[in-house]
């Protein structure tokens, strides 16, 4: 009995050395993929950022260049335009978002709650589409002729809009509008990413809004609070870790736009983001080294915005990355 | 036990990994295998490799790739020095920076001695690297029933393109008076080239690109008032080679030029009900002391031998039988192609089942072509981006243009 | 009361019937002929299935379908196995997997086409270009994180205690790992998988980087191509669009019809209120 009762305790202990092994080889195995496809290609792109890289002479001499590439990379205006683009892009969609996102929410907090669900479906739908289909749908939606959206235009006939072209919104002062992106183009890009992307903005809202204990509503209503009062002072501190959290999650993959710009516009640089013109420098112009010192520059950009935003969300009073 | 499990799932999934990679190899042994942008010229090609097949009896697969960021994907791939692709269908113009990098197999041990025939020889730093199959120039495409004297100078053209289009003259029978292409990245450039010299300009001095001579400016000027007017379609900017021999089909364009070759036999071989009242002639001029001169613009498409293939004698004998007498003649026959070889081009037999070869014939005595460098790509890149800002009139053609040659230059 | 509740429903009606109407378009019109397509011409007896047999009359459909569902398939599977399994690791011995976890989350940040240059030239350097292997890395390493972090919030909700008790009753390690935890999880994984599988599917960019033909490209970029081909023939773009966004179709069917029978399950990966 005795030698039983540690034969098996003997076990035990092997059994947990052997899961320990296990756990660590799983965490291990997809931490070196994970390396190699991120890291070390960094820092390849790293060595060649300092060197002047062309396709013809990857394979031979490396002429060293120290800083130049990275001189070039500040002091080209479409680098600055492709930053440009991308930083409105975020500021304009994400107001836009918040906004219909928040009125949606509030509408449907109107509606019996098992109701809720099946009327927020059709919505979810376009968050999970393939984002080339979108691009490729709303192609055709806005094409000039025969385009969806003029032919509903000229139901009630008014005259068809080349959506797809950098022409300025209103007439007046052309560079002012040409400098805020305000262009037929830029515009359609909006109404692109605004359709798939604002229900998550309204769920997120809902989920936001049902944090909210109806008890202390009640009882602020009863002390005689105004609605805005109830907002900035109670709807607002609790919803904003998960609102900061969705308004980070959309930043990061509004920085991962490329197919409806790309369909849409091709390498246009006037349309051009950041993924865009980092796929002219190093696939269409094949200059390696001015590519990546772009990359590594826009590295750098994101992670300042990152250690930005975790700031933010740190202040918020409560970290989003929870454990 | 868990142990086990995990080995085994991991035994599994590497199976699967390894059967996976292997599967992706997949080229069969002696068959010369092609890489080919879509559009006139891989339909030809299609047609005469059927011939080849026919007549040697050995296998030839041809790929054909999408237009958009075909030489992207081409460089790529050529690049990459995978060996399953034999034969590269490249623009002249990337032959310098293909042959610096050492991509392509040299010619010259290949081919016995020198064809004066051909109108092209791709020729780089004294080697050969690619034999020319299809030429391509730019020349002017009209409504001969509603336009009875093709417009001769670029003022003409544009006062022609008055009367018809819809938005100026609510008479016109055609929606569009006129269409230049303008679209990214080939037709933009390629075009604003042939009117730069068209105007009497330069885009290379002393060895150095530069646009933003004269002739540049004046083109682009005329671009802005071409394009504002009306007489063309606001959707201009997606307007390409395709666009255009639509619209002509479908009998709602009067007039294009500069307009490239193939839209000719392309027109033939729809059934639009227009195809026999449009013509082809020379591209209009400049009105000079009383003569008009001419400019026009002249590249070809050719096959180059991956330096990575394993085939390389049997890709050079399709090669020499495409863009040999032979095939040449099958190929201006057969297909909407144009070969590159002077004695087909003015073969008066040939020429009654392709009326346009005598029109691209004299073209080229006075057509140009680009510079062959190592940045081409970056070149087009520039100038486009001057030209869109041009176009959105962001910038004026001065200083764009400038700004555009100062930047190359670096 | 009554009123508004019946106007915020009919507006909020209309809104979806309009949010959805263009994906409504797309699958319609994906049956119909590419001239009706044009007129926006809706006559019933024209559908037809003309648009998807013509995906079959070459080799390209077949192929670019193969190699998405197999990389698919593939990449969803390494991604949960090893995502969970981190994800779980992390849960209980939080001292050593703080920084680990966020190392992880900071890899789902920075945008994929950063590393469009540096993959390319790695890829090219040891000839795997234009390999299925090569995606399926590329689509487990974008995924992992995105598993991991879901699974976290998913094995939060399952205290350890269940496993201890089952022990403690007598069952062995590997059973009582089994029967509570796994079990417990299990709809949670399920769904965070089919999550994890539709951004695989759905992969472009890196795809378009690191392939050349159709030996490894997936589904998507042959959307990309027949966009830009000869003329476009927005019959069939549509119906190869359906086709592409038939797994989301399915995974929202899944979840109405997983709604109504259990609802237990949203509150897992929500984090239930």
């Amino acid at each position: 009995m005795k030698s039983a009762c540690w034969a098996r305790s003997g076990r035990m202990h092997m059994n947990r050395k052997m899961d320990e092994v296990t756990y660590k080889a799983l965490i291990v195995a997809p931490l070196l993929i994970l390396l190699s496809v991120t890291l070390f290609p960094f820092l390849f792109v790293l060595v060649v950022s300092f060197f002047k890289v062309r396709s013809y002479n990857l394979d031979s001499s490396w002429e060293f260049a120290g800083i130049q590439n990275y001189l070039e990379v500040f002091s080209d205006r479409e680098n600055i335009t492709s930053v440009l683009n991308t930083v409105l892009y975020i500021i304009y969609a994400l107001g836009v978002e918040f906004i219909i996102g928040m009125a949606m929410a509030a509408l449907l907090l109107y509606v019996k709650e098992k109701y809720r669900f099946s009327l927020i479906l059709p919505f979810l739908i376009p968050l999970l589409l393939a984002p080339i289909v979108v691009a490729m749908l709303w192609k055709q939606v806005l094409a000039y002729d025969g385009g969806l959206l003029n032919r509903f235009l000229s139901i009630f006939s008014l005259e068809p809009v080349v959506w797809l072209s950098p022409e300025p919104l209103f007439g007046g002062n052309l560079s002012l509008q040409q400098s805020l992106n305000m262009t037929h183009g830029f515009i359609s890009l909006l109404l692109v990413e605004i359709w798939q992307w604002t229900p998550l903005f309204v769920a997120g809202f809902l989920v936001s809004f049902s944090i909210l204990r109806k008890e202390i509503i009640q009882s602020a209503v009863m002390d005689g609070a105004s609605p805005l009062r109830i907002f900035t002072d109670i709807y607002f501190p609790m919803a904003k870790p998960l609102l900061y959290g969705l308004v980070l999650l959309r930043v990061m993959d509004m920085l991962k736009v490329y197919e409806t710009i790309w369909v849409f516009f091709g390498n246009s640089p006037a349309f051009a983001n950041i993924n865009i013109r980092m796929v002219t420098t190093g696939i269409d112009i094949r200059n390696y080294s001015y590519c990546s010192a772009f990359s590594i520059v826009v590295f750098l950009l994101i992670f300042i915005v990152l250690i930005l935003g975790r700031l933010l969300l740190e202040r918020a009073g409560r970290l989003y990355y929870a454990d | 036990m868990k142990k086990q499990l995990a080995r085994r799932i991991f035994s599994f999934v590497a199976t699967v990994i390894l059967t996976v990679g292997m599967v992706s190899c997949t080229k069969t042994p002696e068959q010369v295998t092609l890489y080919v942008r879509a559009g006139a010229e891989s339909e030809a090609l299609q047609k005469i490799a059927e011939q080849y097949m026919k007549k040697f009896k050995k296998k030839v697969v041809v790929n054909v790739v999408g237009r958009d960021g075909y030489t992207a994907s081409m460089s790529t791939k050529l690049l990459s020095g995978s060996p399953d692709v034999d034969i590269y269908m490249v623009p002249s113009t990337m032959i310098p920076e293909l042959a610096s990098a050492k991509a392509l197999e040299p010619l010259d041990g290949y081919i016995g001695t020198k064809d004066d025939d051909l109108l092209v020889q791709n020729i780089y730093k004294g080697t050969t690297y690619a034999m020319p199959m299809d030429i391509s120039t730019l020349l002017l495409f009209y409504r001969s029933d509603l336009i009875k004297k093709a417009p001769e100078t670029w003022d003409e053209y544009f006062e022609t393109a008055k009367r018809f289009s819809k938005k100026l003259n609510p008479k016109s029978p055609t929606k569009y008076g006129a269409a230049i292409g303008a679209l990214a990245p080939e037709d933009l450039s390629k075009v604003f080239f042939c009117m730069t010299w068209a105007f009497g300009g330069e885009i290379e001095k002393d060895g150095k690109p530069i646009f933003n001579s004269q002739g540049s400016i004046d083109a682009a000027n005329y671009y802005l008032k071409f394009f504002n007017s009306g007489v063309t379609t606001p959707e201009y900017l997606s307007w390409g080679v395709i666009q255009a021999f639509e619209a002509l089909s479908k009998g709602e364009l009067a007039m294009t030029a500069p307009q490239w070759n193939a839209v000719y036999p392309y027109l033939k071989s729809t059934d639009s009900p227009f195809k026999d009242k449009i013509e082809v002639a020379l591209v209009p001029g400049i009105r000079k002391d009383g003569k008009i001169e001419r400019k026009s613009f002249k590249h070809s498409w050719s096959l180059a031998i991956n330096k990575a293939s394993k085939g390389k004698k049997e890709a050079y004998q399709f090669i020499e039988y495409v863009v040999g007498k032979e095939g040449a003649k099958f190929y201006a026959l057969n297909s909407v192609g144009t070969p590159a070889r002077k004695s087909i081009l003015t073969d008066p037999e040939i020429q009654k089942k392709r009326p346009e070869f005598k029109y691209i014939y004299e073209t080229l005595q006075f057509a140009k072509s680009e510079p062959e460098i190592v940045n081409y790509d970056e070149t087009v890149h520039i100038v486009n981006t001057a030209l869109t800002k041009i176009l959105t009139k962001e910038k004026s053609p001065v200083e764009a243009l400038t700004e555009a040659t100062e930047k190359i230059r670096k | 009361m009554q009123i508004k509740t019946a106007v915020a429903f009919i507006i909020l009606a209309i809104v979806a019937l309009i949010w959805i109407a263009p994906v409504a378009w797309m699958v319609t019109a994906s049956f119909l002929p590419y001239q009706r397509i044009i007129a926006v011409d809706f006559s019933w007896n024209s559908l037809s299935l003309a648009n998807y047999l013509s995906l079959f009359h070459n080799d390209a459909f077949p192929r670019h379908l193969r190699n998405s569902l197999l990389i698919t398939i593939i990449g969803t599977i390494l991604a949960t196995l090893f995502g969970s399994f981190s994800a779980l690791y992390s849960m209980r011995h939080r001292r050593f997997s703080r920084y680990f976890l966020y190392w992880i989350v900071s890899s789902r940040i920075i945008p994929p086409a950063a590393f469009l240059l540096p993959s390319y030239l790695m890829f090219q350097r040891l000839g795997m270009l234009n390999n299925l292997v090569t995606l399926v890395l590329i689509g487990f390493a974008l995924n992992y994180s995105l598993v991991f972090w879901l699974m976290r919030s998913v094995f939060a909700q399952i205290p350890r205690e269940m496993e201890y008790s089952a022990l403690i009753d007598g069952a062995s390690k590997l059973r009582a790992f089994f029967d509570t935890t796994i079990r417990y999880s299990a709809p949670g994984l399920l769904f965070v998988s089919l999550f994890a599988g539709i951004f695989i599917w759905n992969e472009f960019l890196l795809s378009t980087v690191l392939t050349i033909d159709s030996s490894a490209q997936p589904l998507t970029l042959l959307l990309g191509q027949t966009l830009s081909l000869v003329k476009t023939d927005w019959g069939v773009l549509f119906a190869l669009g359906t086709i592409q966004i038939l797994p989301v179709l399915m995974f929202i069917a899944m979840i109405l019809i997983f709604f109504r029978w259990k609802k237990s399950i949203f509150l897992q990966i929500t984090g239930g209120t």
